[in-house]
């Protein structure tokens, strides 16, 4: 018990979320910052992401495994271009670019290679699907839109992907 | 077509290539009116000094009950004085005794006083099955009782013991190293009894031996209790 007392105050009482903010704060500054090239906008996109964790804390139990890096990578992503859209700056722009600029990952499989080449939004949405199997629901509240939408999106996503890969000559 | 499958480990192989190609975090400077909404985010994500104060509450209180515990399972003298806290149960003075154990069929047996101070005679006995209860009396209307129930079955009972009627004190004692309620019991004449009640070890038998003239007599009437044949 008087082992409990000391714990209370010590750093390992330190909440969930203090510990997933100080962990990812400044990566989720430079994503949203390499998206948006403006300081204060990248503010925004990691506060609304912060503002998302607060209220899904129950979602996370612990702050450093593979699966929560990339499931808050993708959520400010997600604020990132929610901003971008929101502010009618560059949108069209974004999506085209790309798609038309294949982010080169050397060593990936030929089916991840055209996965990297589809628009951030799609590519997202088949990670989160597929790779860590969330469900509409969830998917659709990291990216900040209908269960409806999301189901379209990745259902979307996955045609893109084998339009990539016929053009590529894989399928 | 891509089959799911594939899907998820192509999915998997570029979430894990876009992990490590992440911009690098370096030193971020964010803006004072960045810290300021975090700090207010934070806020709301930290326990409270309040439950924090009441956690500790909570420790310091568990902390008294685990050592009391200990106290109080390691002291047969404490433990008596402990239990005589919970006793009274209501206004009438009515005392609860909680027979926690049982005896076994095949263990089953009657309870006899072995010692009785001189000038007593017994007046009655009688045994049922799980209860038994014998009087002595010494010809000049004072008389000596002796009660026991056994508890049969698994559950447990309570018996309650009232003493509505009479003035008494309630004082603790000793019997066979068990913790026992001593009533020192001062009757409308004015005389004085003592009755003392207690359970055995394995708190399956409740004893009470009652009308004993002084504390020493009382408690040694109770040590002398032994176990005799039901038949007898």
């Amino acid at each position: 018990m008087l082992i409990y007392i000391q714990t209370v105050d010590a750093p390992e009482a330190q909440s969930l979320f203090e510990r997933i903010y100080l962990d990812y704060r400044d990566r989720m500054m430079a994503v949203a910052y390499g998206l948006l090239q403006d300081r204060f906008d990248a503010e925004d996109a990691v506060h609304q992401a912060f503002v998302y964790i607060a209220e899904n804390l129950d979602k996370f139990t612990e702050s450093r495994s593979d699966q929560v890096k990339s499931y808050i990578m993708k959520l400010v992503e997600c604020r990132a271009i929610d901003i971008l859209r929101s502010r009618q700056r560059k949108t069209a722009e974004l999506e085209e670019t790309r798609l038309g600029q294949a982010q080169q990952y050397p060593g990936l499989s030929e089916l991840a290679g055209c996965m990297a080449q589809l628009p951030e939004r799609y590519r997202n949405g088949l990670i989160l699907r597929h790779a860590y199997g969330y469900s509409f629901a969830q998917i659709g509240t990291i990216m900040n839109i209908t269960e409806a939408a999301a189901r379209k999106l990745t259902a979307r996503a996955r045609e893109k992907l084998e339009e990539i890969c016929r053009k590529e000559g894989i399928l | 077509m891509i089959t799911d499958e594939q899907l998820k480990a192509a999915a998997l192989e570029l979430d894990s290539a876009l992990m490590e190609n992440l911009p690098e975090p370096g030193e971020q400077e964010f803006s004072p009116r960045f810290e300021r909404k975090m700090k207010r985010l934070l806020r709301k994500g930290r326990p409270s000094a309040w439950v924090n104060h009441c956690l500790r509450a909570a420790a310091v209180l568990l902390t008294v009950l685990l050592v009391g515990g200990i106290v109080l399972i390691s002291s047969p003298e404490t433990l008596a004085e402990f239990r005589g806290l919970f006793y009274e149960v209501d206004q009438e003075h009515k005392y609860r005794y909680v027979l926690e154990g049982w005896v076994e069929e095949e263990d089953m047996c009657a309870y006899r006083m072995s010692w009785i101070p001189e000038g007593y005679e017994l007046r009655h006995s009688s045994h049922r099955y799980a209860h038994g209860t014998q009087v002595y009396g010494d010809g000049e209307k004072h008389v000596l009782g002796f009660n026991y129930v056994i508890q049969t079955g698994k559950g447990g009972s309570r018996i309650y013991r009232s003493f509505s009627a009479v003035n008494y004190e309630l004082k603790d004692t000793i019997v066979n190293g068990q913790g026992a309620d001593l009533f020192v019991i001062t009757q409308k004449s004015g005389a004085v009894t003592y009755t003392v009640i207690w359970m055995n070890a394995e708190r399956s038998v409740l004893f009470e031996v009652n009308g004993a003239r002084s504390e020493a007599e009382a408690v040694r009437i109770a040590e002398s209790i032994e176990r005799t044949d039901p038949e007898q």
